[in-house]
């Protein structure tokens, strides 16, 4: 009972199980969404209809949020019960330090994004690739 | 109007915070209180569907076969690549 295939697949099932269906989106992703860009107002709604979670790190918040009264999109869709605002506590924290430390880079924005999207397995929703494949050339990326 | 009685589990910090407000008068009672946030959220989830739709009406209409598909592929793209990797 329970040999190595019986194990690898139960480590299947877990790694599916982690891996949460939905999109990070970055800074640019966000501010697209606020200036109506379809592709993203695409994902949003399929999202919604589907079930699927949007991930939203804080730090990308941060930066696209200037003129909340006017970024009605962006307020609502970090209220929303389907949104998962990602804030950058202490782990999260140790975890960007240490991406930033082998990457050799220094955007703690982008590198909270690139941790956000390895944490659900999502793909990221991003303006610039370069920026975040430079970060982690493997993760799923969709430019906008 | 029929009501059922639940438990919820709020944080230490969020119940102190309503306790405060219904201590100040502004709420009748934490129940209350809760009631009011609960239909603010409804009313946020509707309004943001009813956003959405507005969105997509200004930037051409419903989504299109096409892009749904493309949507559909892009939101579960993560997921189906991390079965895949561990696969591998």
């Amino acid at each position: 009972m329970g040999g190595p295939g019986a194990r690898r697949g139960r480590r299947e099932e877990r790694a599916t199980e982690a891996s949460v269906k939905g999109v990070t989106l970055d800074a640019g992703a966000l501010i697209a969404l606020d200036r109506n860009d379809r592709r993203v107002i695409a994902l949003v709604a399929r999202a919604v209809l589907t079930g699927a979670r949007i991930t939203v790190p804080a730090c990308a918040l941060a930066q696209a949020l200037r003129r909340p009264a006017q970024q009605a999109r962006l307020a609502r869709l970090a209220r929303q019960p389907s949104t998962d605002l990602m804030v950058l506590d202490g782990p999260a924290a140790t975890s960007v330090g240490l991406l930033l430390a082998a990457s050799r880079t220094a955007d703690i924005a982008d590198a909270h994004v690139v941790v956000c999207a390895r944490r659900t397995g999502q793909a990221i929703v991003t303006s610039d690739a370069t920026d975040i494949r430079r970060l982690d050339g493997t993760v799923e990326i969709v430019e906008v | 109007m029929a009501t059922t009685k639940v438990t919820i589990t709020l944080e230490d910090r969020q119940l102190e915070s309503v306790r405060r407000v219904v201590a100040s008068g502004k709420a009748s009672s934490v129940s209350g209180f809760v009631k009011h946030a609960v239909e603010i959220a409804l009313s946020d989830v509707a309004g943001w569907q009813a956003m959405l739709d507005d969105a997509l009406r200004q930037t051409g209409g419903a989504l299109t076969k096409k892009e749904t598909a493309w949507a559909d592929r892009v939101l579960g793209a993560g997921a189906a690549k991390s079965a895949r990797r561990k696969r591998a």
